[in-house]
């Protein structure tokens, strides 16, 4: 990878020379809940390949945001250091950035279909299946339809969905960012679901949702009779 | 028709697609400064390739976050700004600015870049280059002292650890003041004013130090409010 330093007297420049890339910034997310091993990354980072990892991870070790540890039976995990931990922050703000063209809630809504690379996700299902979800989000309603690893995005509802979710974009972030957890959502009505609690979990596991917050909701705690 | 795109279904993969990239979002901090013509931009982006700043702006418009406008009068120029979205990068930056601001002071805690020397560049804070003058600054920040050095040959600013000689210069502050220095939470004016931060020089060096630095020419204008004020 070229020297991405400008050694300019510029805060902003200095941490954009470590993060200022597509990859680092995922790199951190993925260990804020805890350290991984270097296989667990390259298997959340898929779409990245192996020179690309061993570069980016270098980089964010050499700049101290990153180190090698030891836990339990492995040899060694990364994991982040105190300066690195400062970016949880950082993190959160730009997944609640990023949240509003995802849902389709900015000012800026494509209007045309969009496809989107799932196989991260799709990987780690064990049962996938090609069906469509139907979204509401502020009152905005567009489909989700999973074709093979792919996640097509299209504005409107869906003839058939197996699954029909409606919420506000605040109670997504909150979610999103695990401030509130399904259970919750669901019991004050902010998240209104209806669909086969299997489709719901497939659903959430094909659209990224971090799978320990996943594990927080049992499926049989879903009630989709549950009313507002 | 359906748009091909690789990223996943992810809101900060798809954050990072948008304005993950390093000169994006030097652009976006510079329009938090004030709206900018292409022109006015240009310093900013020494280091990058020709047309990384028309593309940049291009891709800026297209995600809603930087709209174009023309001046009052016909064929006056054509300024950025940021829009409502753009702005809501703010905290993003401020979060960025202080990550990056502990590589740039010497701090008692050390850092990635350590107490040793390091050069920089100060060519896209200096418009004229020919204005640089020879000098040093003395810096305590936290009590950590340090040197900053102008060096008028290849366009240099030198940072070591330890006291300068004959600084032009000498500035006491902390990391604190630094921070909302640089959040634009408070001014150097103001900074003075409450003594959070202290100066002693020349009004003509400090306000070569910070130009050189790349505070921005509003910030280092709050100095001289400061001293008539």
């Amino acid at each position: 990878m070229a020297d991405r330093r400008h050694n300019r007297f510029c805060p902003l420049t200095m941490a954009l020379d470590v993060l200022g890339d597509r990859w680092s910034l995922l790199v951190v997310r993925a260990l804020l809940p805890g350290p991984q091993t270097r296989e667990s990354l390259s298997a959340y980072l898929a779409r990245l390949d192996d020179a690309d990892l061993d570069a980016t991870l270098r980089g964010l070790i050499d700049a101290e945001v990153i180190r090698q540890g030891q836990a339990g039976d492995h040899d060694s995990v990364l994991e982040l250091t105190d300066r690195g931990a400062m970016l949880g922050p950082t993190v959160q703000e730009l997944t609640r950035w990023g949240l509003g063209d995802l849902l389709l809630t900015t000012t800026k809504a494509a209007r045309d279909p969009e496809l989107f690379d799932q196989s991260f996700a799709v990987a780690n299902l064990a049962d996938p299946k090609d069906e469509t979800y139907s979204w509401t989000v502020d009152g905005r309603t567009f489909a989700l339809q999973v074709v093979g690893s792919t996640l097509i995005r299209t504005l409107g509802p869906p003839p058939d969905p197996v699954v029909t979710l409606e919420t506000s974009s605040e109670t997504h972030e909150a979610l999103v960012l695990g401030k509130i957890s399904f259970p919750e959502a669901l019991m004050r009505g902010e998240l209104r679901l209806s669909g086969q609690p299997e489709a719901i979990r497939r659903m959430f596991h094909v659209c990224g949702f971090p799978p320990e917050l996943l594990n927080a909701f049992a499926p049989d705690r879903i009630s989709p009779e549950v009313s507002p | 028709m359906t748009r091909r795109t690789y990223k996943p279904f992810d809101p900060l993969a798809v954050a990072l697609e948008q304005i993950g990239d390093r000169w994006t979002l030097i652009i976006v901090r510079a329009l938090m400064n004030k709206p900018q013509r292409y022109s006015d931009l240009r310093p900013f982006m020494v280091g990058s390739g020709s047309n990384v700043l028309a593309d940049r702006l291009r891709r800026l418009a297209d995600h809603g976050i930087v709209t174009r406008s023309a001046g009052p009068r016909a064929g006056s120029d054509i300024t950025y700004q940021l829009t409502e979205r753009g702005w809501t990068l703010a905290p993003v930056i401020e979060d960025l600015v202080r990550f990056g601001l502990r590589s740039l002071l010497v701090s008692a805690t050390g850092g990635d870049s350590g107490p040793e020397r390091r050069v920089f560049d100060p060519g896209w804070a200096m418009t004229n280059p020919a204005l640089a003058v020879e000098e040093t600054y003395q810096w305590t920040i936290d009590g950590v002292v340090f040197t900053l050095e102008v060096v008028v040959e290849g366009l240099q600013i030198v940072r070591t650890p330890g006291h300068a000689k004959n600084p032009a210069v000498l500035l006491k502050t902390t990391a604190e003041v630094c921070e909302e220095l640089l959040a634009r939470r408070t001014t150097l004016g103001e900074a003075v004013k409450s003594n959070s931060l202290n100066l002693k020089g020349q009004p003509e060096a400090i306000e070569r130090m910070f130009t050189a630095l790349g505070f921005p020419p509003d910030q280092v204008e709050t100095l001289r409010l400061a001293d008539t004020g």
